[in-house]
């Protein structure tokens, strides 16, 4: 990290030289009044411009000290305007409304508690509930739900085996500690937001360094409206402040932040209303406007110049001075209309001092979304937690709430989510409270059946996420790990980033392996992980039920030599298993405990002790067994 | 037993009313629906669709090529460079120098010299160019060849429907994963993993077994679903691999003649492997050239890139028009925008969206002709201005496309193919 401040200490006073040149005029009359003569002579100036960035470099290294200096200075003093002085900012944010007090109120709501207000309701419904998950199955659900891996087949045993009553809620209280779980979570949201964001380019928005800083609040538990208030009013380099990238992939438009702020946070969809009133909910666009006013002024720049050899790094600025929104007339588009600040959600606020600079209307915006009174706030957050652990949301899509659409179990949904409020956004209780719930422990079904189609009467089956797949087929593979750090934030200079990819998926060959532009990926997250993402990726916002998989998905799958030469290696697991285990039987059970986190049913063992039988060749058929596991839907779904 | 209406809903694409729902809303028949998948009823739907053998082969020049050292070309003005114009087989119409055999096919070109945009990033004007939209954080629109795909396609033929060839393009969107482009890196090289790791009896073999431990496993205990997605899914694409018709993607039987007239570089042998695929009865094909980001060294770099754009552009005319496919092949070469007309002190142009050029022929295009003109300096457009939607709208009406077709996004919002726009009627004059 040092290494590359100092590289890039360099680089950033080469471009502090580029604008000084550029902007010279206006400089030098500065420059008069300051009593300080121009940094570079006119020959130096048109010399300058003529070099290459590298030579630009050496031409500062080897000006006099004094100029050097004088450079410096002036980078600093530039600095300076793109904020305003720490004066300035105080004396605005003194100005705001007085933030309301944050109370906690322990919630008194619990698994039973949910239990018994899901029973109720489903007993008006006269469906058969679908029965509680063995513990086989239990325990590779509760594995994946909160770490994104499989068990090993160790932990399955030993899960399985233990005769401990309250083993269940003992291992979910030891898995939301773990980092695995922070991490987990931390790629659902990483990939909620990269799936729409409308700058398309990962360079300029750095998901590794805001994975790493989600992970780290997550695995701190550090409640939700801190994380949210966070990200909707970070500033900074994405490599110094992860929470920047919310802000970065939003473009650091005014229109953009809102929407998502809305979606992400709120779930509400009031972008809709940016050009004309939303057509099926009540807000105005005028409203979405007002929105969009608390971002005005917020700005994506390179936080130094283009240096060889290093990834660029990209920061979001609040701009100086007061920022004025207007949206487009759409009466007379020649015309804008001026428009102030306002949340559109909680009516009974204190109107807004007049003059705002950008980082106090940012800091509103956190306030008014993240407030304890802002049912909605907390409603988004526990509506995708239920979604993704039961498949279902209470309210569907799991990121339009309302106001007018149909919810199960409305009261449950209003108590649960104000609870949780007014409990202080506490993370781990969302997930532990509803890990525990007798609803989350019951097996699937599938639409064929009653259950299957009555919310909450039964678990749905998900597929899993690219990364979760990733995982699974390292794990059971044995695939070269070289993952642990690679999605880890990657200092920035680190070029050959690709080699910390999975065995043969690295940078351009994995490329090539899963059928990606190259160039448009590798760029941007060099990592092995990265580019599985782009064949494997879903947005996590979508119904789980209307996720299908792709044709190169099943390519991957079938055919790419990283699997096969996985499976068929001459040091396999495959090979492992089957040398240390004559029976085949056991073999078989061994094979899918690793793959499967189950063993066999007797029809199963039936099947393939026919399929051996008629290949003749126990490594071969052994090969397409494991091949057939890797293939399977089973593979690829929570169930 | 399948209302047209009911399979409409469960067709709306991912996102708009799922499985559960669309069952859930159905009182009766749920029973016998239920063993029909999801992806069942998207054929169904497609199956609906007239086919109308129209197709299309869009060439993207991926970064925005200059107009003035193309198509429209300003031999008396300042602006116009160092760039020489040629003539073409058609009076009256000059192009840039560096075009010939784009100039002799002229009679079946029409070029459209008016375009006009205001975006000028190149993410955001691709993906408008692509899709007629400008992105938004709301809906994730797809681009125009896989609304093709959805419009026109044959839902039992067994190649992928969109091609993209050199590399990835705009998806999808909201019209979910079976439209996806299918990305192919290089024509001289076989797609990704569509090798069999073992011999074809031992690949069906694999297929058999997994279809067998899934019937009695994951089907019995709620994933009865996902199981008959997924078989779907893979029977779609084990015939896809296991067909015939992937023979198409090995260009290396071609009569070296035409190969070496479309030209020996990726460009050139993409287009030949465009024309197979179309011919086979792919319905859209992208064949993208990079490196028309042209900020430095324009002249050099102009004459390097039409070395192979332009015999592959003309020879693809060509070899469509003798196969008796250019009439139900429309051809369209474009960027996301244009370069400014004054040249930059590093001998470069920079992003101009204000004033572009598109090429078009096949398809219905009447070829041989100029629609609207740019000023005499380049700065802007003199007559005729396009606009995308302009354009897209113009796409349709050759494909023979609604575009007042409404898909329908993830939150019920119905999206037109098309939102506005008028087609540009001499096109088809």
């Amino acid at each position: 990290m040092i290494k590359r401040h100092t590289a890039w200490l360099a680089g950033s006073l080469v471009a502090t030289l580029v604008v000084v040149i550029a902007a010279a005029p206006v400089d030098e009359k500065a420059d008069a009044k300051a009593k300080v003569a121009a940094p570079l002579s006119p020959e130096q100036k048109a010399k300058f411009k003529t070099l290459t960035p590298q030579e630009k470099q050496k031409f500062f290294a080897d000006l006099p000290p004094e100029q050097r200096e004088m450079i410096i200075a002036k980078k600093k003093a530039m600095n300076k305007n793109a904020a305003n002085s720490v004066e300035t900012e105080q004396a605005a944010l003194a100005s705001l409304p007085a933030k309301p007090e944050r109370t906690v109120t322990p919630p008194t709501i619990d698994s039973v508690a949910i239990d018994a207000s899901l029973d109720k309701t489903l007993a008006t419904a006269k469906v058969t509930l679908a029965n509680g998950t063995s513990d086989v199955e239990f325990v590779r659900r509760i594995y994946l739900d909160t770490t994104g891996k499989l068990p090993t087949p160790d932990q399955t045993v030993k899960f399985c085996s233990s005769t401990d009553k309250k083993k269940r809620a003992r291992l979910i209280d030891e898995l939301i500690k773990g980092e695995a779980f922070a991490q987990n979570w931390a790629r659902y949201w990483r990939d909620v937001i990269a799936y729409r964001a409308p700058n398309t380019n990962p360079n300029q928005v750095g998901y590794d360094f805001f994975e790493t800083w989600l992970t780290d609040q997550f695995q701190k538990n550090t409640p939700w409206d801190q994380v949210a208030a966070n990200l909707i009013t970070a500033t900074g380099p994405f490599d110094e402040n992860g929470a920047a990238a919310f802000a970065l992939a939003e473009t650091s438009a005014p229109v953009e932040l809102a929407g998502e702020v809305s979606r992400v946070f709120m779930g509400v969809q009031i972008q809709c209303a940016q050009c004309h009133d939303h057509p099926n909910d009540p807000w105005k666009r005028e409203q979405f406007h007002e929105l969009a006013a608390f971002f005005q002024g917020t700005a994506t720049r390179p936080a130094g110049p283009q240096v060889q050899g290093q990834r660029r790094v990209f920061q979001v600025v609040n701009q100086a001075g007061m920022p004025r929104y207007t949206m487009p007339d759409l009466k007379d588009p020649s015309k804008e209309i001026p428009i102030q600040p306002k949340f559109f959600l909680t009516s009974s606020e204190q109107p807004l001092p007049s003059k705002l600079t950008v980082q106090a209307r940012r800091e509103m915006a956190a306030r008014y979304v993240t407030a304890q009174d802002n049912p909605w706030f907390a409603k988004a957050f526990v509506n995708r937690v239920w979604g993704s652990l039961m498949g279902e949301g209470f309210v569907n899509p799991i990121d339009d709430l309302g106001p007018t659409r149909e919810v199960h179990h409305p009261e449950l949904f209003d108590e649960l989510a104000s609870q949780w409020q007014s409990g202080g956004y506490d993370i781990r209780w969302l997930y532990k409270t509803l890990l525990n719930t007798k609803a989350y422990q019951r097996q699937i079904r599938s639409t064929n059946s009653a259950a299957g189609r009555t919310a909450f009467a039964a678990n749905c089956s998900s597929r899993l996420s690219s990364d979760q797949i990733l995982d699974a087929l390292i794990q059971v593979l044995k695939l070269p790990d070289g993952q642990a750090n690679a999605n880890r934030a990657m200092p920035a200079n680190a070029k050959k980033a690709a080699d910390v990819g999975v065995a043969d998926a690295t940078g351009k060959k994995a490329a090539e392996a899963l059928g990606v532009a190259t160039k448009a990926v590798t760029k941007g997250r060099p990592n092995g992980r990265a580019l599985f993402n782009t064949v494997f990726g879903v947005d996590p916002s979508v119904s789980s039920d209307e996720v299908l998989g792709t044709i190169p998905q099943a390519l991957f799958l079938m055919n790419s030599p990283i699997v096969n030469q996985g499976i068929s290696k001459k040091d396999s697991i495959v090979a492992e298993i089957l040398n240390g285990t004559p029976d085949n039987h056991l073999a078989l059970d061994q094979i899918y405990v690793r793959v499967l986190a189950r063993k066999a049913t007797p029809k199963e063992v039936t099947i393939c002790g026919h399929y051996l039988d008629t290949v003749g060749n126990r490594r071969e058929a052994f090969d397409d067994i494991l091949w057939s596991l890797i293939n399977s839907t089973e593979f690829l779904s929570r169930r | 037993m399948f209302d047209k209406t009911m399979v409409k809903v469960a067709m709306s694409g991912q996102g708009v009313i799922g499985r559960r729902g669309f069952l859930r809303g159905i009182t009766l028949g749920a029973a016998g629906l239920a063993s029909v998948s999801f992806t069942d009823l998207m054929a169904l739907q497609a199956a609906d669709l007239r086919k109308r053998n129209m197709a299309c082969i869009m060439l993207w020049m991926a970064g925005g090529p200059s107009q003035l050292d193309t198509f429209d070309p300003k031999p008396e003005h300042s602006n116009g460079g160092d760039t020489k114009v040629i003539d073409t087989t058609v009076p009256g119409i000059s192009i840039a120098q560096g075009w010939e055999k784009t100039s002799k096919v002229m009679n079946e070109i029409a070029l459209i010299r008016s375009m006009t945009s205001k975006e000028g990033n190149h993410q955001r004007a691709t993906y408008q160019l692509h899709t007629g939209y400008a992105p938004s954080g709301t809906v994730k629109h797809p681009s125009f060849g896989c609304v093709s795909a959805l419009e026109l396609a044959d839902p039992k033929f067994d190649l992928p429907h969109m091609v993209s060839i050199g590399g990835g393009t705009i998806g999808a969107g909201m019209l979910g994963a079976a439209y996806e482009p299918f990305v192919v890196q290089a024509a001289d090289k076989p797609p990704t993993n569509v090798t069999l790791p073992v011999d074809a009896r031992r690949f069906t073999r694999r297929l058999g077994l997994m279809h067998s431990l899934e019937e009695t496993a994951f089907k019995q205990t709620g994933g009865a679903d996902r199981v008959k997605d997924h078989e779907a899914l893979y029977r779609q694409t084990s015939n896809m691999i296991l067909s015939p018709h992937m023979k198409t993607f090995d260009i290396s039987g071609e009569d070296p003649q035409l190969k070496a007239a479309y030209g020996e570089n990726s460009f050139g042998q993409g287009c030949l492997l465009a024309r197979r695929l179309v011919e086979s009865g792919v319905t859209f094909v992208e064949v993208r050239s990079n490196g028309w980001d042209m900020h430095d060294d324009i002249h050099d770099r102009m004459s390097k890139n039409a070395s192979s754009v332009d015999p592959a552009f003309a020879t693809l005319i060509t070899d469509l028009k003798q196969r008796g496919m250019l009439e139900k092949t429309l051809v369209v070469w474009m960027g996301e925008f244009g370069r400014t007309p004054k040249i930059s002190p590093r001998g470069g142009r920079d992003h101009f969206p204000r004033v572009f050029n598109v090429a078009l022929a096949g398809g219905g295009i009447k070829g041989g002709q100029v629609i609207g003109a740019s000023t005499a300096d380049g700065t802007d457009v003199k007559d005729h201005p396009v606009q995308i939607v302009d354009l897209m709208a113009s796409f349709c009406h050759s494909l023979k496309i609604d575009p007042k077709k409404e898909n329908m996004s993830p939150l019920g919002r119905p999206i037109k193919i098309v939102d506005g726009g008028k087609v540009v009627q001499p096109l088809f004059a």
